[in-house]
């Protein structure tokens, strides 16, 4: 370490004030009001002259939501960022509950995730006073905009002067049509129409970004579709799309003549090898149409049988050996095939590794990179975070094959992993996915369990000598499956409650008898918010009672996902149990909180 | 005076012959030489807050800095993580705690934007996730807290999370 001789006295707290603020813009708000706050007097007193709190409240614990409130001046408050995910269940409403939003007067940007619309549409109303100029907002995916929210969306638009807005489940529709939002919009459709998107430029003539996810193809458009209309967006610059090939022929010419594009990112799904999506001339069509893009990134997977993966991998990639492709644009393409669980060639970019890692289909695959640099493995799989996999498949692969483990972890830095156990648990699962994946790593554990007749003992114990070894496991989802329809309920629920590791902070769970509910919320003692998934008659005056002679502080919503009909409960909680009356009564008594004490 | 070069002249009498385009990272002085009439082939351009020390690795910083692009005006929203300084930046900032606080206030003075966001983060990162007692330690600071003071918070915080 370098040293120099530095001027004496230097400190932390003997630099100006304008400088310790410049350091709080890069920290969190927990860190700067539950922390540095109490360092000492002096640092105390910075924070109380901080002008540009960033409130980000995901993820954050009631214990900490209900300490910061009392905290800062609103007038102080530059962005804000709210949520209602299960981790932090009627954060808004609460927050609503807690503040007078027109009092923060020097907000500029402002995040409302899984919002329901009936409370945005009380939130809007009282911001139009505020400096806001960034507005996000993701509403739940079972909530509809009504015309008087998105006459609200666009008097703030149009009152604040907002210079952006994003929006997430914006449904295209005729209400919807009635409004045009001028200004920098950045707009992610979970499921739209090509009548839709050629609404977009006039409803949203500075659409900036545009993600695309689940394109519904209608036999009445066809006839729009063959008279080859030309979408234009004149300012977007970014444009996100996941398709079918069938479908992305339709709106393929459509989409790509957007002159003022800078980043494509493609994901094309279902190619025959037969079909034209292969034979796109990109070169001339990025030249001709798109003279402004910086980054593309693609995937293409197709369906290929019996074929030499090879020679097919090398057809496919002889368009992108061109010099505009490895020399001018420096974009490298890679193909690979796998055998297993069906033969299929991916054609992608090289950024698009990471996200499409497959395990254990990885050790199976034919590979071949237009890449200069080499891709090394080990450098791959320390990238991935977040793995999806099935139990079962894992050990037959490494069993049929005999495939030996090297020492360490194959994959040493995933976080999040989804399990799958649907069948019977085969014996060395467990040292298997040892080796596979540092458990001790995992912070999120989706678990889907199989229900599986006579063996659900030996899962059971198994399943907890596997969570033993997740020791930083915070957030756990357990999901139990039927394998056939007629399959009855088996796992004893004693047996589901002994899954659950005692530090657990989120729980998602299936419906319990009263007797385990209460378990879970008087014996987990770290756990901040827990999911009763799936349980229309979830027994919340018993549980409101239940809390309340524990003078435990809670609040809940219910959502719906009106797909799969089905019905959750979501809890936040306090860790403690003692209430102070001051906070008690900053809390209570109003009108938008589902708070029971 | 070389034609696109400047002297610069720490506050310990040193002076050092910096390109013009890299010592006009700093908005400081690009102000005296544009604004204020000053030109290139004036003498020296004295720095009355900087030592040679510090000034030595601000030159370094900016030569390696010369061709990044402005930084954003409009930083809204950006996410407060360490991921956005460059590895070089991190070899670089890997000073003792008196030399990162010069350098903080060096930037601050010389108005280089970079520079102090840099620094800035480099400390907000040995602060992140700390509890009270964790950062004084980190940065010998005393606690002055009045008793009275210390039951407030104590009742203030009776409902935080425990860590």
């Amino acid at each position: 370490m370098l040293e120099i001789s530095a001027r004496k006295h230097l400190s932390l707290i003997t630099l100006p004030t304008e400088i310790l603020h410049h350091i709080f813009d890069s920290i969190d708000c927990q860190t700067i009001l539950l922390s540095i706050r109490q360092v000492c007097s002096t640092l105390c007193n910075v924070t109380n002259t901080y002008e540009r709190y960033q409130l980000d409240f995901r993820s954050i614990s009631l214990d900490n939501y209900r300490c910061l409130i009392s905290r800062f001046d609103p007038g102080y408050v530059h962005s804000i960022v709210l949520s209602n995910d299960f981790k932090t269940p009627n954060q808004i409403q609460l927050f609503l509950s807690n503040f007078n939003t027109q009092k923060f007067v020097q907000l500029r940007s402002l995040t409302l995730l899984e919002i329901e619309d009936e409370t945005l549409a009380q939130l809007l109303q009282t911001i139009l006073h505020c400096s806001l100029k960034f507005l996000s907002i993701k509403w739940t995916p079972s909530s509809t905009p009504r015309y008087q929210t998105l006459t609200l969306i666009s008097t703030v638009v149009t009152h604040n002067s907002l210079s952006k807005l994003s929006m997430h489940h914006y449904p295209v529709d005729t209400i919807c049509k009635q409004f045009s939002i001028q200004c920098k919009v950045h707009l992610t459709l979970s499921e739209y129409t090509y009548s839709q998107l050629c609404e977009l430029p006039l409803l949203f003539p500075y659409l900036e970004e545009l993600k695309l996810d689940r394109y519904s193809a209608r036999p009445d458009e066809q006839l729009i579709l063959q008279s080859q209309l030309t979408l234009i967006f004149q300012y977007l610059t970014s444009l996100t799309l996941r398709i079918d090939d069938s479908q992305w022929k339709q709106l393929r010419e459509a989409l790509l003549t957007t002159p003022s594009l800078l980043q494509l990112s493609l994901q094309v799904f279902g190619i025959l090898p037969n079909s034209d999506t292969l034979q796109c001339p990109w070169e001339e069509l990025i030249q001709t149409n798109l003279p402004r893009l910086t980054q593309i990134d693609f995937l293409f997977v197709i369906l290929s049988e019996n074929i030499d993966p090879n020679e097919y991998i090398e057809s496919l990639l002889l368009p992108f050996r061109t010099p505009f492709w490895t020399e001018v644009k420096r974009w490298f393409v890679t193909g690979d095939f796998y055998s297993f669980p069906r033969e299929a060639v991916r054609l992608y970019t090289v950024s698009f590794h990471n996200d499409l890692f497959q395990y254990p289909q990885w050790f199976s695959r034919v590979w071949q990179s237009i890449s200069p640099i080499p891709i090394n493995d080990t450098e791959i799989m320390s990238r991935i975070h977040s793995l999806t996999l099935n139990m079962n498949q894992v050990v037959n692969y490494f069993e049929s094959y005999q495939i030996d483990l090297p020492d360490g972890y194959l994959l040493p830095n995933v976080t999040e992993l989804q399990l799958t156990e649907r069948h019977q648990w085969l014996p060395n699962s467990i040292e298997i996915l040892s080796k596979v994946i540092n458990l001790t790593r995992i912070n999120d554990l989706l678990l889907t369990i199989g229900i599986d007749r006579g063996s659900t003992s030996f899962k059971i114990t198994n399943l907890i000598r596997l969570l033993e070894r997740t020791i930083n496991l915070r957030s756990l989802d357990i999901d139990i499956s039927r394998n056939y329809p007629n399959d009855v309920w088996i796992i004893a629920e004693s047996d589901l409650f002994s899954l659950i590791p005692h530090s657990i902070q989120h729980l998602q769970i299936p419906p319990l008898i009263n007797e385990f509910v209460k378990k879970i919320l008087t014996e987990l003692s770290r756990l901040q918010s827990v999911t009763f998934k799936d349980w229309t008659n979830f027994p919340i005056e018993m549980v409101s009672d239940y809390l309340g002679s524990l003078n435990k502080p809670f609040t809940y919503q219910k959502r719906n996902h009106h797909e799969s009909y089905r019905t959750d409960w979501q809890l936040w909680l306090s860790t403690r149990r003692k209430i102070s009356s001051e906070i008690l009564s900053h809390l209570s008594n109003n009108k938008y909180s589902n708070r029971l004490f | 005076m070389a034609g696109n070069k400047i002297k610069l002249q720490s506050n310990d009498g040193d002076t050092f012959d910096v390109d013009v385009e890299i010592a006009k990272q700093s908005a400081t002085i690009k102000t005296m030489l544009e604004d204020l009439g000053m030109s290139e082939e004036d003498d020296v351009i004295p720095l009355p807050n900087v030592n040679s020390a510090i000034l030595k690795k601000v030159i370094q910083w900016a030569t390696h800095h010369k061709d990044d692009p402005p930084p954003p005006e409009d930083d809204e929203n950006r996410e407060k993580n360490l991921s956005d300084i460059s590895s070089w930046d991190q070899d670089f900032l890997k000073v003792d705690q008196g030399t990162l606080f010069e350098l903080i206030l060096a930037a601050n003075y010389l108005d280089i934007k970079g520079l102090l966001d840099v620094t800035c983060k480099t400390v907000a990162n040995m602060i992140k996730g700390r509890t009270p007692e964790e950062i004084r330690r980190q940065f010998n600071i005393k606690n002055d807290f009045t008793p009275q003071e210390e039951e407030q918070i104590k009742k203030e915080n009776e409902w935080c999370e425990e860590k």
